[in-house]
């Protein structure tokens, strides 16, 4: 999948993927990277995760990845 | 012995990968990747021959899209799929979209200078929001959305050389064990895209005579994305 990392877990959060997928992750593991990965929670609301990564999209390529 | 034999093979290609990478703005970023690949590589591979974990692979991937077949169309004994749900996409194995998306596929095939039905099954569209390469009922599925359509000849290309270089990983390793490579970590995860994004660039490059700098800037935002997991 030609996608960035935000974008993989958040489509998990969707259940875009089947389980066997090769991109496919349990919705509750993707939204535990999504926590760690921004120190955010916006639980398994696709569009808020969307629209923060599309606000912090500049920290988000200087490296700052949250806690 | 087979295995290991087999084990040598994946290195080998792994390793061409990296050559492959050299002379890129960012080769060594890439070598480091398909070292590190290679290297892990290695030790998912000890166990069972690739073609065992092949066959295992296809049958445990069995009923991905299971049931939820829109239509089916008889052509003698066979029965032809022509759209499935796969999680919460619609996968078109017809139609002037899938039709396109074949023609790209077969495109950067040439471009990569491998023969598609090598490493796929079925070229297909995908309602879904990004392309990617799976197996879906036991058979290996290259899928292309309308963001790849949309795209430039040479933005096509790369998504599709992309996809199918998933392709040839998992051809090479068995579908599982390149599922298990791909989600060991979020730092193997941004070794293979940026192994196989950079693949991509190099390969439509090379095919194309060059790329635009908006292509590039593309690419390189995409390697970018990635390579801030990659320690």
């Amino acid at each position: 999948m030609r996608a960035t990392p935000d974008e993989l877990f958040i489509q998990n959060l969707e259940e875009a993927w089947p389980p066997g997928a090769l991109y496919y992750m349990p919705k509750e593991q993707a939204l535990e990277e999504l926590r760690h990965l921004t120190g955010e929670d916006f639980g398994y609301d696709a569009n808020a995760w969307r629209q923060w990564f599309r606000k912090n999209s500049v920290s988000r390529q200087k490296g700052k990845r949250g806690k | 012995m087979l295995s290991a034999i087999d084990t040598v093979w994946d290195v080998v290609d792994l390793y061409n990968d990296a050559r492959d990478c050299l002379g890129d703005s960012d080769s060594m970023a890439c070598y480091m990747a398909a070292a590190g690949v290679a290297f892990i590589a290695m030790g998912a591979l000890e166990g069972p021959s690739n073609n065992v974990a092949r066959r295992a692979a296809k049958a445990a991937d069995v009923g991905d899209a299971a049931g939820d077949v829109a239509r089916r169309v008889d052509a003698g004994d066979a029965a032809i799929l022509r759209s499935v749900t796969y999680g919460n996409q619609r996968l078109f194995y017809d139609g002037a979209r899938q039709q396109r998306a074949l023609a790209i596929a077969q495109e950067a095939a040439q471009a990569a200078g491998v023969r598609l039905s090598d490493y796929v099954d079925d070229v297909v569209y995908t309602t879904g929001r990004a392309p990617f390469f799976g197996v879906v009922n036991d058979r290996r599925v290259l899928a292309l959305n309308q963001a790849t359509l949309r795209k430039t000849r040479a933005g096509q290309l790369i998504d599709s050389v992309h996809e199918l270089s998933h392709a040839r990983h998992s051809a090479r390793f068995g579908y599982q064990n390149y599922r298990s490579l791909y989600f060991s970590s979020l730092s193997m995860r941004a070794r293979i895209e940026i192994l196989v994004e950079s693949r991509a660039q190099r390969t439509v490059e090379r095919y194309l005579g060059g790329l635009s700098p908006q292509q590039r800037g593309w690419t390189s935002r995409y390697l970018n994305w990635w390579g801030q997991y990659y320690p």
